[in-house]
């Protein structure tokens, strides 16, 4: 399948443009400027929520750039800003106000079903919404409908906020479940192919052999050879791939669980570990101690020359560096890590030494 | 004549049985005794029916239980030909047992063939008649008249209810012509007779539909008790059947009527407010409850559809925020408001269920429940209003069944907007394609619901492919050879022309001269050898059209017409019926015909050839299917995820099962016999996925052969036909009588009996020298491995 599901709300603000491109009947003429399709190709047709007349965008640009104005429609004398308007999403405007109104609603009426005692009180609940919803749009008893929801939204203020939250969870975790079962899926298909792509290549190896093998002095025996290698290499690879599907199978009937303890890992945020640079390395040394004074005849000369020390030379770095340097590797096992833990301690719990360098 | 099977009394209404028709109903009953599903292939044309039905019929009369046979079956006139069959049996039944039992077998097919109404049944459209009728027989109807209302009702139908409900026809087996007659002798509607007695019969034969289009099953075939025994006849193409009755297109057409359904439905409810609002109040107190109350409705008053619904669903309360008229309404609108905002994209989108609802939320703010409730809440609303306009409603039902059914399945379903018809359209005509790609799921219900279920065909091979794409475990699977006295077909496959060029309708080739040219003198020598009936089935009718003006061009149809009449099938399918009428008409008379059609058209399927109608069946090119179709594609990628079907395995699997189709309609009899040309190069690694019947007849030597080689072998096999061939012949070898049947039994007797001591002494003697017994089983396991590997 070709991954085609893209942003469907751009490609449909595309299309749309489009459509009007082509033209319905009912949109070929702007009622406010009368300005047809026929002189205007690229005429476009923009609403506002106010009111929701429409007109186009020379005429919006002509009336309301000068800041707002009165809806040119006759009879309707509401007062439209530039910036409000908009293009249209469905055709039938009763439902694109219907949508608006929707969106108001949700944001204030989001109780879930676990808030509720009973299917029954629910569904109530959800048919009470709905005809809030309706009033609004109908323009019914708009006060004590308004009243309505300024005193749902005052009584249930807390509820309102963390049933968004829970929403926008739940809206991730989807997204994320989606995205998961997108890259399940292709990391399964190339597996199949890594699959197929094998067997290909064994089959042509086998016909090369065969043929080889008939090139020999005794074909016969050279045949079943080849053969025998052939049916162990092919046991081989079909339980190699049965062991593989089994594992893709199991990773597409998981995902859902895997993806619930990620995600509220992440909505936990546990605080994150002080940064360390060296990655945990300790620079305190357990297995030497530096003296002031090594006795060497060749640096002692060097402890008295001014020219020498003139330059910030300090002798007793030279030191430091030279026995670091004589120890560093001592207490790391390469052969049996497990015990490294517990050696340095004991072991090489190693007398200062004193050596001179 | 009458014999036993195991303990089970079988008369068989013929004198003579098929040895494959023996061992075809002794796996029957095993597969019934054993309760589970079966896949069994019989060659084509050796009495398949009949067999099923004189095996299932006995068993019914001879076990208590009684269980009932529904046979499904592809079309009208294989309904029609079973039902003769069954009642020719019973005849043959009462003849030999001195006494009619108590017995019904009963058809069903749509209104539009069982209607008497005088006005109705002269309407051309089937949905027309279904409206129409529903008008004239819907419960309010009567309810209004029988309160004295002035309205218009059915006579044939009212005068049902004058009869005891449980005896509307005495009892019998009636074909559908049978039906009519008898409804019109008593005045009364053979439809709604046939549906009411459903429950009463003993044998329901009706097509597939009625019981794996969750729209209809839902109505007809709801209440089938468990223990029936299901059969699906011609069921190689089971699986798309299942496809199509649960997948739905949408157009920018359908989407407007919707529109206007819904903008009507307003209206009403504003009438119906303003007259008589206590209905829609009583609606609503109901639905508060729940659904039951909806579904327990009269058969009758169900208006619309009903697809399959979660048992869950019809226990859960409706929705508030539908429950109300006026809300469902305004959701409705809102929900085609939204697919016409889709349709109006450019590019072509495939999505999920899932990620179709999350856009549908984000803009609509229509949720999940209250969509998978649509239909349900439709149905009830309409039903309320009294409405008996129904194909006013008919798209509005269509997308709330779609709003259903994309709430309800997140897997296996696929939704793919195509706005343009062609990849090189310009002018949109966007369709919204929501595609199933499983078919276990539109026929789950049914093996869920039924213990035994018999799926049975002709060509149905590859066997186990079936119980893989429909997601059942079968006791029995079985593939039968045929038994012949004589080679009485030929099936050849020809790889190459006289002139060595290969042929093949591979795409990269198909239109190559030389390719073309081969396929015409392939044409024309068979023209000059076959007796009669020549049947030539091309891929597509892309590729017939494109050769056909090729071989106009060359001179090759000029050649032909010396020989034979040509004729054509087009997609039109009045003019192919009166095609195949002029083509029969020159088989009896004169030197025959050519008919060219199509390998996945109407004459594939459905269209016996037999005898001289069919002598040679030449198959151009592998059938494959349109492969740059999406939906294929998707449901490629379906199968090769969900049940490890490969991509290449499927589309050839469906090729060859529709190549076999296409060779199978030429035999139809054992004294039948007729030629069967495979012409392409890649049929020669296909073998093994033609039925065992035709695989075993197709020698090694005639695998790979060329136009002349093959024309030669088929003068060869005629010039035998054309000996003399006595009835005699047959005798004891491919056809059986009484005493060659009991023979068999016999000696199956006496082998197993061999068998069972052989196995006894084995275990004597292996735990005599158990260690011996064991080193060599041992070599003898490794030398098997090598054989396997």
């Amino acid at each position: 399948m070709p991954s085609l599901t893209t942003s469907t709300a751009a490609a449909i603000a595309r299309a749309r443009e489009n459509a009007i491109n082509r033209g319905g009947d009912a949109d070929e003429i702007c009622p406010v400027c009368k300005s047809s399709r026929y002189l205007n190709p690229n005429m476009r047709f923009l609403v506002n929520p106010e009111c929701y007349h429409k007109m186009c965008e020379s005429c919006v640009d002509r009336l309301f750039s000068q800041g707002p104005s009165q809806c040119p429609v006759v009879g309707c004398d509401k007062i439209l800003r530039k910036q409000k308007f908009r293009k249209q999403t469905f055709e039938d405007i009763q439902v694109e106000k219907e949508v608006d109104v929707r969106k108001r609603i949700a944001k204030t009426f989001n109780k879930r079903q676990e808030d509720f005692p009973s299917l029954k009180e629910f569904n109530d609940y959800l048919e009470e919404v709905e005809t809030v919803t309706f009033n609004l749009l109908n323009s019914i008893d708009i006060n004590a409908t308004e009243a309505k929801i300024t005193a749902f939204e005052q009584s249930n203020k807390s509820s309102i906020l963390q049933n968004a939250a829970k929403a926008a969870q739940e809206q991730q975790f989807a997204l994320a479940q989606r995205e998961f079962e997108k890259e399940q899926h292709r990391r399964a298909r190339e597996l199949e192919n890594e699959i197929e792509a094998e067997e290909k290549r064994d089959k042509a190896e086998h016909k090369a052999n065969l043929l080889k093998a008939l090139e020999a002095d005794n074909p016969d025996a050279e045949v079943a050879k080849v053969n025998k290698m052939a049916r162990k290499k092919s046991s081989m690879r079909r339980e190699n791939q049965e062991r593989r599907a089994r594992e893709l199978e199991a990773a597409r009937n998981a995902p859902a669980f895997q993806f619930m303890s990620n995600l509220n890992r992440v909505a936990e945020e546990a605080p994150p570990e002080k940064y360390d640079p060296v990655d945990g390395f300790d620079e305190t040394n357990r297995y030497f101690m530096y003296r002031d004074k090594y006795e060497s005849p060749w640096l002692d000369d060097a402890r008295n020359n001014k020219s020498i020390l003139a330059g910030g030379y300090l002798l007793q770095q030279y030191y430091e560096r030279a026995i670091f340097e004589a120890f560093s590797g001592v207490g790391c096992f390469i052969e049996d890590p497990t015990e490294e833990a517990a050696l340095p301690s004991e072991s090489f719990d190693t007398p200062m030494i004193d050596s001179a360098v | 004549m009458r014999f036993l099977i195991d303990d089970l009394p079988v008369i068989f209404p013929y004198p003579r049985i098929y040895p494959e028709q023996f061992q075809y109903m002794c796996d029957l009953k095993r597969t019934l005794d054993a309760g589970g599903h079966c896949v069994l292939e019989m060659p084509s044309g050796t009495g398949k029916t009949v067999s099923l039905l004189s095996l299932i019929v006995a068993y019914q009369q001879h076990y208590p239980e009684h269980r009932k046979l529904i046979y499904c079956s592809r079309t009208m006139s294989e309904i029609e030909k079973a039902l003769y069959e069954l009642k020719a049996l019973m005849e043959y039944r009462a003849k030999e047992l001195g006494q009619v039992e108590d017995f019904r077998g009963l058809g069903l097919t749509s209104r539009k063939n069982l209607c008497l109404h005088p006005s109705v049944k002269r309407e051309k459209k089937g949905n027309v008649v279904d409206a129409r009728c529903r008008s004239l027989t819907a419960g309010f109807v009567r309810e209004k008249k029988e309160k004295g209302e002035e309205v218009e009702s059915c006579i044939y139908h009212d005068n049902l209810d004058l009869l005891e409900p449980h005896n509307l026809i005495p009892p019998g087996v009636y074909t559908l012509d049978g039906m009519l007659k008898y409804g019109e002798e008593k005045k009364q509607c053979p439809y709604f007779t046939a549906r009411r007695m459903m429950p009463y019969c003993n044998v329901i034969i009706y097509s597939y539909h009625y019981l794996l289009d969750p729209k209809i099953a839902e109505r007809v075939s709801k209440e089938l008790s468990k223990d029936c025994i299901v059969v699906f006849d011609e069921a190689h193409n089971i699986d798309n059947v299942c496809i199509e009755s649960l997948s739905i297109d949408i157009t920018e057409d359908s989407l407007r009527k919707a529109a206007r359904g819904c903008t009507s439905l307003e209206k009403k409810i504003e009438d119906m407010k303003s007259t008589d609002a206590d209905k829609l109040q009583e609606e609503y107190a109901k639905l508060v409850e729940g659904l039951q109350d909806a579904s327990a409705a009269r058969e009758e008053d169900s208006f619309m559809a009903n697809p399959v619904l979660p048992d869950d669903l019809l226990k859960e309360a409706v929705p508030g925020n539908i429950r109300r008229a006026e809300h469902f309404v305004a959701f409705l609108k809102r929900f085609v408001e939204y697919l016409k905002t889709r349709m109006k994209v450019l590019h072509v989108i495939s999505e999920t269920p899932p990620s179709f609802l999350q856009h549908l939320k984000d803009l609509t703010f229509i949720e999940k429940k209250p969509l998978r409730f649509c239909a349900e809440r439709l149905t009830s609303l309409i039903r309320t209003l009294e409405l008996s306009n129904v194909e006013e409603f008919q798209a509005l039902q269509e997308v709330a069944t779609f709003a259903t059914l994309v709430a309800t399945y997140e897997k296996g379903f696929l939704l793919i907007l195509e706005p343009f018809e062609s990849e090189t359209a310009t002018v949109p005509n966007p369709i919204f394609h929501f595609t199933c790609l499983d078919a276990s799921i539109a026929i789950k219900p049914v093996f869920d619901r039924f213990w035994s279920v018999v799926i049975t065909s002709g060509t149905i091979s590859p066997l186990e492919m079936y119980p893989k794409m429909l997601q059942f475990d079968c006791v029995v699977q079985e593939s039968y050879a045929m038994t012949l006295a004589r080679r009485s077909f030929l099936p050849m496959v020809v790889t190459r022309g006289s002139d060595q060029v290969a042929i093949s309708s591979r795409f990269e080739i198909r239109n190559d001269p030389s390719v073309v040219r081969n396929y015409g003198n392939l044409m024309i020598e068979f023209s000059k050898i076959t007796p009669d009936g020549l049947v030539i089935f091309f891929p597509s009718y892309l590729y017939m059209e494109s050769i056909i003006s090729m071989w106009q061009g060359m001179g090759i149809l000029d050649e032909v017409w010396k020989y034979k009449l040509i004729l054509v099938e087009t997609p039109d399918s009045q003019e192919t019926s009166l095609a195949l009428e002029t083509y029969r008409t020159a088989c009896c008379n004169g030197r025959g015909a050519v008919l060219l059609c199509v390998a996945r058209g109407k004459v594939s399927e459905g269209i016996d050839f037999d005898h001289q109608y069919g002598r040679t069946v030449i198959c151009i090119g592998v059938p494959f299917q349109y492969t740059e179709s999406r939906i294929l594609k998707a449901r490629l990628e379906f199968l090769r995820e969900n049940f490890r079907i490969k991509e290449n395995d499927f589309l050839s699997f469906d090729a060859m099962r529709h190549a076999a189709q296409c060779l199978g309609r030429v035999l139809r009899g054992k004294d039948d016999y007729g030629i069967m040309v495979l012409a392409d190069k890649r049929f020669g690694k296909k073998r093994n996925q033609l039925p065992k019947w035709i695989a075993q007849a197709l020698l090694d030597s005639e695998m790979n052969l060329s136009v002349d080689m093959s024309v030669a072998a088929a003068k060869k096999f005629l010039r035998t036909m054309a000996q003399p061939f006595a009835q005699k012949d047959q005798e004891g070898i491919s056809t059986w009588s009484l005493e060659d049947l009991n023979a068999h039994v016999k000696k199956m007797r006496i082998q197993q009996e061999e068998m069972e001591n052989m196995q006894i002494d084995q275990a004597g003697e292996a735990n005599g020298n158990a260690k011996e017994e064991y080193e060599i089983s041992d070599e003898e396991m490794d030398e098997a491995m090598m054989r396997l590997g």
